[in-house]
């Protein structure tokens, strides 16, 4: 399945793809809550929902 | 499937504008964050500290004078009473039921640095007429 398809899926809420997309970026998701060496997880959290936000408002030209 | 591509297809290129847009919401989103959490240290974590603790006002009234208590209760009363309903409304609201200033705020129209200085204004006004050290 290409991006397009898994992005367009996550847009109308299947479970699946938005899954997938969060484990897609998990990595980067993960760098970005290291604070100082340590692993905050409040901040993991919500940055899990600011991409879940980001795959709701992002237009696919 | 890697988020990281060579970017020639089209495919990868939509994904890649997708990673640049959630790179700089992830970016704001972790300011943010941070710059919530130093604000609450330097107001909430102050306004814990330096406040008495509820065991200590405990421990005072105990000992003292009931007439005492009494002439402070009717000090408190009357200055409630001089507040603007406004002031009135954040202290008491702060104090009794621990609302935070942020929320405070959104209901009075006033930002949080705005609502935390009413707050303060009203404790230090409540230790002169109490007769206590301002801090």
């Amino acid at each position: 399945m290409s991006f397009v398809d898994l992005l367009r899926r996550a847009k109308i809420n299947d479970k699946e793809a938005r899954t997938a997309i969060l484990e897609m970026y998990q990595p980067m998701l993960l760098k970005e809550s290291i604070l100082d060496g340590v692993f905050d997880e409040d901040l993991y959290q919500e940055l899990c929902v600011t991409l879940l936000q980001c795959v709701d408002r992002f237009q696919i030209h | 499937m890697e988020f990281r591509n060579s970017g020639r297809l089209e495919d990868q290129i939509v994904q890649n504008q997708f990673t640049a847009y959630l790179r700089i919401a992830v970016r704001r989103k972790v300011k943010d964050v941070l710059n919530k959490r130093k604000k609450w240290r330097q107001t909430e974590m102050l306004t814990d500290f330096q406040e008495v603790g509820p065991w200590e006002w405990q421990r005072a009234i105990r000992t003292q004078d009931p007439a005492e208590v009494f002439a402070e209760l009717e000090a408190l009363k009357a200055l409630l009473a001089e507040l603007s309903s406004r002031d009135r409304g954040i202290f008491l609201g702060r104090a009794l039921y621990g609302w935070d200033f942020e929320m405070l705020g959104r209901a009075y129209g006033l930002t949080y640095q705005g609502t935390a200085a009413v707050y303060h204004r009203v404790l230090r006004r409540l230790r002169q007429v109490l007769g206590r050290e301002c801090t």
